[in-house]
């Protein structure tokens, strides 16, 4: 009987832990986390701090889910992985055998490195204990200013403005989230936060937090101004938890280098999720990835490799969803604009391919206050983003996925004021119909 | 946007929310569990989404709360064909 070993219980962790289940019923699998509480959905934590659902809401699978698969997750925290012995050692010195292994820990928030950071007050939202510790602060605080220009950061935003608290937001630039985001984008987001009553404060980057009695009491920003605050909440990026594999004598980089099967410089030790850079054939180059879905498949495909079933990981085209000031947002395929601005590294939620300049047409599209955005190529559609209404979004993420040439309604969609929604059912239509017949 | 419109929408509605069932995209849910906790009659909605399967629980009402609130467009309402079902199966007889 072999026995798998998964450190972490993330999305990645547990879809390994469900694919090898699938290929192996008597398989021994351990699945080793550091944190108390077991698998939840860190997406989640947004709604949580919100007061959308409590926080038992955030946990999946339940007991019964975890004896239904015949595991029994240990709480501790992994020193290293004695490649040589094939065994992991534990912080309590225990000492456990293994056959194959998962490295499934994740990444964590960036810290700032401003003078004050670690006043008491100075928040991030990472796991658990930081959403636990803010709905805790939130109790007493009066005000507090958000750092950060990615998705956690309006996540805290948000979050902190539902539980009453004043809400400062410093922007480094002119505007929210300017390498995704266009400028109407980004204003839609503002105004929908400065309604909820966020002050937003452009132009503006933390030089200090200050504090009284080791409490943090206001900031500075570097053009000298003073806000009162007993919150600083930071968002400015996150990194891979390599340090296990770093001490474990693995090949990293960025992340943990794996290649396209998952699998890092040792054949036995495998590695998924946030914490994986992983080779993409295609592209030809190393890939980090911060997002649930793709933590999952990695995941799975790991599992089901560690298992003997080859199978190759490949990078769908880069998809993300998210709520952005309350508008449901789809980003698909490439839509940055190639600057950086109040991003510092990786933001949770993120994906390195939208940073790369696109070489396309941008044709637009406004219905209310829904928005459609398309980057459209020569043959190809070449990303979207779709803010409000999503009913478009499964048509485009299909046609740009699929890498569907699009050169018959190429010109159609480039003329002025294009009837853009009806133009891209009635292709997808089509195509959905040629495709089935195809493949059917 | 005239009458005939507005009563041709919510006889679209109505009709979508009588023979429709709730599908999942799952490639857009991370498992945060507002369609369970909002779930009028307690569906566990979100292991449909972690597994890709329609809600097929014969209790779900098609109410639509779930697909209302989830937050990342997860879930939407596909129009299944059982009215079409039953008029084949008495053709059959």
């Amino acid at each position: 009987m072999r026995r798998y070993v998964i450190i972490g219980t993330g999305a990645a962790g547990i879809a390994a832990a469900q694919a090898i289940r699938s290929k192996d019923p008597t398989a021994d699998i351990l699945p080793i986390c550091e944190e108390p509480y077991g698998f939840y959905s860190r997406p989640g934590l947004a709604y949580y701090l919100t007061g959308e659902i409590p926080e038992r809401q955030l946990y999946p699978f339940s007991e019964k889910d975890f004896r239904r698969l015949n595991l029994r997750p240990l709480h501790a925290c992994v020193t290293r992985v004695d490649r040589f012995e094939h065994r992991i050692e534990l912080h309590d010195g225990t000492i456990v055998p293994y056959d194959r292994v998962l490295i499934a820990t994740g990444a964590r928030a960036a810290g700032s490195k401003v003078p004050g950071s670690n006043l008491e007050g100075v928040i991030k939202l990472d796991n658990m204990d930081d959403a636990r510790r803010i709905v805790k602060m939130t109790r007493n605080a009066r005000s507090a200013v958000v750092v950060g220009g990615g998705i956690t950061a309006l996540e805290l935003v948000e979050g902190l403005r539902a539980r009453g608290v004043k809400t400062h937001y410093l922007l480094r630039r002119d505007r929210y989230w300017s390498n995704v985001l266009d400028e109407t984008e980004s204003r839609i987001v503002e105004n929908r936060l400065k309604e909820e009553g966020v002050l937003i404060h452009y132009h503006s980057e933390l030089a200090e937090i200050l504090g009284r009695h080791g409490r943090v009491s206001a900031v500075r920003t570097q053009d000298g101004r003073y806000i009162q605050c007993e919150l600083v909440a930071i968002a400015i990026g996150i990194h891979p938890r390599k340090e296990l594999a770093e001490a474990s004598g693995l090949e990293t980089d960025r992340g943990i280098l794996v290649n396209e099967y998952l699998q890092t410089s040792q054949p036995d030790i495998f590695a998924a999720g946030d914490v994986a850079q992983v080779y993409d054939p295609f592209m030809g180059k190393s890939i980090l990835d911060s997002l649930w879905g793709p933590a999952r498949e990695q995941g799975y495909a790991a599992g089901l490799n560690m298992c003997g079933q080859k199978t190759i990981y490949v990078k769908t085209v880069a998809f993300n969803v998210t709520r952005l000031a309350g508008l449901t947002t789809t980003i698909i395929g490439t839509v940055g604009n190639g600057s950086d601005d109040d991003v510092v590294g990786i933001m949770r939620g993120d994906s390195e391919t939208w940073r790369q300049l696109p070489d396309a047409i941008a044709a637009q599209d406004n219905f209310n206050v829904n928005r459609l955005r398309i980057l459209v190529g020569k043959q190809t559609l070449i990303g979207a983003i779709v803010m409000g209404d999503q009913t478009l979004s499964r048509p485009l993420h299909q046609l740009i996925e699929k890498r569907v040439d699009t050169t018959d309604i190429r010109r159609h969609l480039l003329k002025p004021n294009p009837p853009l929604a009806d133009l891209i059912v009635d292709f997808w239509t089509q195509w959905r119909e040629s495709y089935a017949s195809q493949y059917a | 946007m005239n009458l005939r419109h507005l009563i041709k929408q919510e006889y679209s509605r109505r009709q979508t929310l009588v023979e429709g069932c709730v599908v999942p995209e799952s490639a857009r849910c991370v498992q945060c569990g507002i369609c369970s906790y909002a779930c009028p009659i307690g569906i566990d909605v979100r292991r449909y989404a972690w597994n890709g399967e329609p809600i097929k629980d014969s209790y779900c009402l098609t109410c639509g709360e779930c697909v209302a609130r989830c937050p990342r467009g997860v879930l939407r309402f596909e129009r299944s064909n059982i009215f079409e079902l039953g008029k084949l199966n008495k053709s059959w007889e």
